[in-house]
């Protein structure tokens, strides 16, 4: 039986903390707010440290009304938990293990979805299934297939669903890849894409006592990933690195961003890279197009005229000149005359503000934000195949129409892993 | 990480065979935590084998992992492998546990049934749909639905309208996914009438919203 939030926080949440639910004014529409025909009901599936800058730039957002958290770690909770109730200054934020209590209300529209990699695509395939409306942080995939399923869920339920690649919302980024897009760099022939050194796998840590589920649920924390012995360290953030917990060898954990920005400007969003070549700490992928994309697994190091600005560097060359961006704001290009209609200044790149209200924005519209669903299989299928082919140690053509290696069986068999039981989509 | 030679197949069959020996070896010089440490560690080799047959493994690695299917630690490891294995030996293995699992265990099985789209599992699938825990008769829906024939969607379409809502609801999202197949494969008329059969049922409206939509994008 589905539940109603308003029966919901009558029931649970007032008798819980025995005293009456205080409505704000600004709740109700008065003082300029949001009416709440008006207001979008928001719940919380794992919000830590970025989650809770993703959850602030929600918070900003006059339509917002959050009202519940789920996590797998008390402490997590009853973090946001506090700060959620601090910003509306009343006790109504409801804390829960188990994210099925936020999928259950069905007037709660949308969910932020911001655990680890490993519950992104069934955690956003299971909402959407739901009915609600996904913002879910990146990596949203642990391998090729989970790309596809998220992709095809969102679309067979006709929900709103943006990625937390927030740089395609970023003014620079935006800017190197509308130059790109314009012509005025010649036809474009190189793609780069700035990405963290991969790594491999690591060793599992040792195991230590479970602790009371209340506190930690390691096995909700699990999820779909493989069981193996609880460490204290991979709740407080250290799973990367673990192959089970982080896909594509980390590659996608900058990837999804700057392979994502790469497509963008390459005009390959509704594609991938058809060949991935391997040379020492360079990964060559080659579109259809032609276009290369050029992966640094050590970064750019300042090489030849790249000025690498920043986190997340990308960089763009036509034959007639390039363009290159990074977190730090900044745009460089070839030409000074390329800087034309340069954006005054812009938002840091790990940003997710304008990003989140682009989303918002969708969900009223119900068209599809800057790193929707489609955008996202494909980026992130050309981060696991880039991976896949690393993890392999040779050259690698890919299909895209079939989304399958070309006479490759190895590659095709890493494409998909079974979840721990009981989980299924 | 390279995966291509039998040489190395060989070498991780015999790690595996290594970890089952080791768990009856004596030593009583060991504390506790040692023992504890060794027993991690076994875990760990054995995980990273299934890890490696997942890719290399064929029909000979079969046996050793449908071993693993009554593991809790490592049902999930051997199932990744068992679901890409290209040989029948793989579905049998996994339809041959089914008497013998129950809970979570039996539940990850039949996904992985639902995975290989194992046409011979239908029959023991269709049973399992009437099974009382709703988690295991609800996997059973969506592995009959993958598996997508005639006779098991059958099954599928019939339980939404029968049986308490949860499953009714699992049926929906099976047959919904069906639908999809059927659409991407250009069988837009069938596709259409299973989004027309999940119309017809009681449900919530979100679901209802998708069914009217198949075959209209």
């Amino acid at each position: 039986m589905k539940k109603s939030r308003r029966t919901f926080l009558k029931t649970a949440v007032a008798a819980t903390l025995g005293m009456p639910t205080i409505i704000q004014a600004s709740a109700l529409g008065k003082n300029g707010a949001v009416a709440p025909s008006n207001r979008l009901v928001m719940g919380g599936i794992g919000i830590g440290p970025r989650g809770r800058k993703v959850l602030a730039c929600f918070l900003k957002q006059p339509e917002i009304q959050f009202v519940a958290i789920a996590d797998a770690q008390e402490e997590r909770r009853e973090i946001v938990r506090r700060l959620v109730n601090r910003e509306y200054a009343n006790e109504d934020c409801y804390k829960c293990r188990d994210m099925f209590e936020i999928l259950e209300w069905d007037d709660i529209d949308i969910v932020q979805i911001t655990t680890g990699d490993r519950w992104h695509a069934l955690g956003t395939i299971l909402a959407s299934k739901a009915g609600k409306d996904i913002y879910c942080e990146k990596p949203c995939s642990m391998t090729v297939r989970e790309s596809q399923e998220l992709a095809d869920s969102v679309n067979r339920y006709g929900r709103v669903f943006q990625a937390g690649t927030q740089r395609r919302n970023v003014d620079n980024f935006q800017f190197a890849a509308h130059l790109a897009k314009s012509g005025k760099l010649g036809n474009i022939h190189t793609v780069h894409a700035g990405i963290l050194k991969l790594v491999p796998d690591l060793p599992w840590l040792p195991g230590e006592p479970v602790p009371d589920p209340y506190i930690c649920d390691w096995d909700r924390w699990l999820g779909p990933a493989p069981w193996r012995p609880y460490n204290k360290k991979y709740v407080q953030g250290r799973w990367r690195g673990h192959y089970d917990f982080h896909g594509g060898a980390g590659l996608p954990e900058w990837g999804s961003h700057t392979i994502d920005l790469c497509q963008w400007a390459a005009g390959a969003d509704g594609t991938m890279p058809v060949e991935y070549e391997y040379e020492g700490d360079t990964i060559i992928g080659t579109y259809e197009s032609g276009i290369k994309l050029v992966l640094r697994l050590s970064g750019f190091k300042k090489e030849g005229d790249w000025s690498v600005p920043g986190t997340c560097p990308i960089r763009f060359e036509g034959d007639e000149g390039w363009v290159e961006a990074g977190d730090h704001g900044n745009v460089i290009t070839s030409h000074e005359s390329l800087l034309e209609g340069k954006p005054e200044e812009s938002i840091y790149g790990t940003d997710p503000i304008k990003h989140v209200r682009d989303f918002i924005d969708c969900v009223k519209t119900r068209e599809k934000p800057a790193a929707n669903q489609d955008i996202t299989r494909n980026g992130h299928i050309a981060c696991h195949v880039a991976a896949i082919g690393w993890q392999l140690g040779r050259k690698v053509q890919f299909n895209p129409i079939t989304e399958t290696f070309i006479n490759d069986e190895e590659a095709n068999r890493m494409c998909s892993r079974s979840r721990r039981d009981p989980w299924h989509v | 990480m390279v995966w291509q030679s039998h040489f190395k197949l060989i070498l991780v069959l015999v790690i595996l065979s290594c970890c089952f020996s080791l768990a009856g070896a004596e030593n009583t010089d060991w504390d506790e935590a040692t023992a504890l440490a060794v027993l991690a560690s076994d875990t760990e080799k054995k995980a990273r084998a299934c890890q490696a047959l997942a890719v290399v493994g064929g029909p000979e690695s079969v046996p050793t992992l449908a071993v693993l299917l009554n593991d809790e630690g490592l049902a999930s490891y051997a199932r990744t492998a068992l679901e890409v294995i290209d040989d029948p030996a793989a579905g049998a293995a996994l339809r041959s546990v089914l008497p013998n699992l129950d809970g979570r265990l039996l539940t990850g099985v039949i996904t992985s049934l639902g995975v290989r789209g194992d046409t011979e599992a239908v029959p023991a699938l269709r049973e399992l749909v009437g099974n009382s825990n709703r988690s295991i008769a609800g996997s059973a829906l969506v592995a009959l639905a993958r598996i997508g024939t005639e006779d098991s969607m059958a099954t599928v379409v019939a339980a939404l309208n029968q049986g308490p809502e949860e499953l009714r609801i699992a049926a929906a999202h099976a047959v919904l996914f069906k639908a999809e197949q059927l659409m991407k494969s250009g069988n837009a008329d069938q596709a259409r009438e299973l989004g027309q059969a999940v119309s017809n049922a009681v449900l919530p409206d979100h679901i209802l919203q998708a069914a009217s939509a198949v075959g209209t994008n």
